[in-house]
């Protein structure tokens, strides 16, 4: 399989902690990729570092073989959604998926057709309505964010955490969505979730991270759901 | 005692406060403006007098007074409008708890009559009434006099207030009575009404009948009884909020957008100028900037030659110095956003600068009118106007990527120091007193023309210097981009 990402030797310090620390990493093209882990396990660190949001202390990132911090190449085909400040808070949603669009080439009736398969993910509260982001609720902000990420038909996808705070319906419905793509598309998936069910559904690698740490880096098979419940709940059992 | 738990609630709010929480050179220095202020109000109420003596040819001090009162009462008013805070929102913790919603409605009121603006009017009011009233007129009429005047900035307060609230609840816009009281300024300048007639029909009874003060009074507390019923109308909180929230876009800018990347970036930066409380702030500041000339060229003592480039660059880069500090800073909600996009970073700052040079053009054109009324002063003002667009926007740009506090655009209006840090304050020196070094030898040699011939010329140098300057900034951008973005990710 052809690499698309590749890490090496990529560490992060913040003061005394290494909250990341991963040897050789590598994302393969047209693969799906669930990360999960307990909450400072580093997968926001480890996303922000894929972005060049983040500088590693030591290591780099290559996206098709070029440094992402030497590059602005990678961003043409990269749509990714971790939180409220990959929005523009003063946009109405309309503006926004615009001004997305407008970055690629797009003019506005292409934006149009684009966001046409996420009518119902949106249930006719986010288009054509004069509310700015800033003013939509938690979960509707979440819509907007996932599907500028994959309105311009990236080649990468990236979402942290994409089923918090959706009501059920929307969860349903995305799981869907980012299942038909990986089915029915080349694109590489790489997203972050706390409930095992949704990612077991279409990812076909997992990889656990536990205080920056690689400890599981998997292909899925039948038992995975359960090999998965079974190491988080011994994360809460006493030391042995 | 709740009542007494909840003004202990109100101290604890005030000293804890964000402004007590500044660094200690901004708090000394907000200290050292609030005594300047007191004292220029102290010294105020002793000049006064004065004042209106030598102001009074062939009629008494308390007369003329009185001619401008209403002139004072209509700036009073405006100011405060869009200076006075509205505490309305502070309501919403004690509304769950057992208090009647009359009682907090009562204290909310009441309690907002004890500020800054009330107490500056008293101590401009009273003391006039002790030098001027009672020596003329005598303690009686003089007494009746100071009982008036005490009503009018409880007036102006709660017409104020409900000028506000009104707006948030309705689809009425307080802003309208603003220009219509702007409107009726301009027609008695026209010479079509007289408002120091009215002034004189409104409050010269004070002089004439002992009781009239009650009348101002009567008024007062109408005015707050409107208030009163105001709140008790729109009691639940979401008659308050809905009115900030579903305010619709405002604003279309399909022609801007339809453009190059460069235009698309613009139309969104236009967007956040109009759609966020504290960028609209350093608008309506920019825009009362323009009237500084009048202060300083009637001045004869500030009428130099130095001075006129100081007011130039004042006047056209006024919002260019207080919106250009913050250029990235703006966006810092949207920061990582921003930099996983694709969007172009010569493109981005591009924008930016059109914005800045843009503001300049226009507060330029909008200062016009004074090269008609002050004679010399357009070549220094159009020097001035392309130092601050060959030159300070550069200059801003660079300084605004060094910038890694968060701000809060929701957050706004005037005294607003989040994001301030002592370095704004040196950034601001430069940009005002840099032309000072250009221009000083060939006026010290009484050169005038000579000076705005330097001053246009190197700025319009700087300006052919466009693609180098871009690219130092867009290289500082990108080396600090990461501890930029990291600034931006904590609370602020």
């Amino acid at each position: 399989m052809e690499t698309i990402i590749s890490l090496q030797n990529l560490t992060k310090i913040y003061g005394q902690q290494k909250v990341l620390d991963i040897p050789e990493l590598n994302f393969f093209k047209g693969q799906s990729l669930g990360l999960v882990g307990n909450n400072g396990a580093g997968k926001t660190t480890l996303f922000r570092t894929i972005l060049d949001l983040i500088a590693p202390d030591t290591g780099t990132v290559h996206v098709k073989g070029i440094p992402v911090s030497h590059s602005e190449a990678w961003k043409t085909f990269t749509g990714s959604f971790i939180d409220e400040s990959f929005l523009i808070d003063y946009l109405t949603p309309q503006e926004y998926f615009d001004f997305l669009g407008k970055l690629h080439g797009w003019n506005k009736e292409d934006v149009k057709q684009a966001l046409i398969p996420f009518e119902s993910l949106f249930q006719g509260e986010i288009l054509n309505n004069k509310k700015y982001i800033r003013d939509l609720s938690k979960g509707n902000q979440k819509k907007v964010g996932i599907a500028g990420a994959l309105l311009c038909k990236p080649e990468i996808l990236i979402l942290d955490e994409p089923f918090a705070n959706l009501d059920p319906s929307s969860q349903f419905l995305l799981r869907q969505m980012l299942s038909d793509l990986d089915k029915n598309t080349d694109i590489t998936m790489i997203i972050s979730s706390h409930d095992l069910l949704h990612i077991t559904e279409f990812c076909e690698r997992f990889l656990v991270l536990h205080k920056g740490l690689i400890v599981k880096d998997e292909l899925r098979k039948e038992e995975t759901l359960a090999e998965l419940q079974a190491y988080f709940q011994a994360q809460i059992m006493p030391e042995e | 005692m709740i009542l007494l738990d909840i003004l202990q609630l109100q101290r604890k709010q005030f000293f804890r406060s964000s402004f007590f929480g500044q660094g200690l050179a901004i708090k000394i220095l907000l200290g050292l403006f609030g005594l300047y202020m007191l004292s220029m109000v102290l010294l105020l109420t002793f000049v006064l007098p004065e004042i209106f003596r030598s102001l009074a040819k062939d009629t008494t001090a308390y007369a003329v007074f009185t001619s401008v009162l209403l002139y004072y009462l209509s700036f009073d008013i405006i100011i405060r409008y869009f200076l006075q805070k509205l505490a309305t929102l502070d309501l919403e913790k004690f509304l769950l708890t057992p208090l009647k919603k009359s009682t907090i409605f009562h204290l909310s009121l009441s309690g907002s009559i004890f500020n800054f603006f009330n107490l500056f009017g008293w101590i401009l009011l009273i003391p006039f009434a002790w030098q001027v009233i009672i020596p003329e007129l005598g303690v009686g009429i003089g007494m009746n006099w100071i009982l008036g005047m005490l009503a009018l900035p409880v007036i102006s307060h709660y017409m104020a207030m409900y000028l506000k609230r009104i707006e948030v609840v309705s689809n009425f816009k307080g802003i309208f009575i603003l220009a219509a009281i702007i409107l009726l300024g301009f027609m008695d300048y026209m010479g079509w009404i007289s408002i120091m007639k009215i002034s004189e029909f409104i409050f010269s009874p004070l002089y004439s009948s002992p009781i009239t003060w009650t009348i101002y009074w009567v008024i007062a507390v109408m005015m707050y009884i409107i208030n009163y019923r105001l709140l008790s109308a729109y009691s639940h909180m979401d008659d308050w909020f809905s009115g900030d929230t579903s305010g619709s876009a405002i604003g279309r800018f399909d022609w801007l957008e339809q453009k190059g990347t460069t235009s698309a970036i613009l139309a969104n930066e236009i967007k956040l100028i109009l759609r966020n409380k504290r960028t609209k702030t350093a608008l309506w500041l920019g825009l009362f900037i323009l009237f500084y000339p009048l202060i300083f060229y009637t001045n004869p003592d500030l009428n130099s030659d130095y001075w006129k480039v100081f007011i130039g660059v004042f006047v056209s880069g006024i919002f260019m110095i207080n919106y250009g500090q913050f250029m990235i800073a703006w966006e810092s909600a949207g920061f990582d956003g921003l930099l996983t996009r694709n969007v172009p970073q010569y493109e981005y700052f591009q924008a930016k600068l059109w914005i800045l040079a843009g503001s300049c053009v226009i507060l330029f054109i909008l200062s016009i009118p004074y090269f008609f009324i002050y004679d010399d002063i357009f070549l220094p003002h159009f020097a001035s106007l392309l130092y601050n667009i060959g030159v300070n926007s550069y200059f801003l740009l660079w300084a605004a990527t060094y910038n890694k506090k968060k701000i809060d655009l929701s957050k706004g209006s005037m005294m607003n120091y989040q994001g301030t840090g002592a370095t704004q304050f040196l950034i601001a020196l430069p940009l005002l007193f840099g032309p000072f070094l250009i221009i000083a030898i060939p006026l010290g040699l009484g050169m005038d023309n000579l000076a705005w011939i330097i001053l246009g010329t190197l700025s319009l140098i700087s300006m052919a210097l466009h693609k180098f300057w871009m690219k130092g900034i867009i290289a500082n951008f990108n080396e600090r981009k990461y501890l930029t973005a990291d600034g931006f990710r904590q609370k602020a």
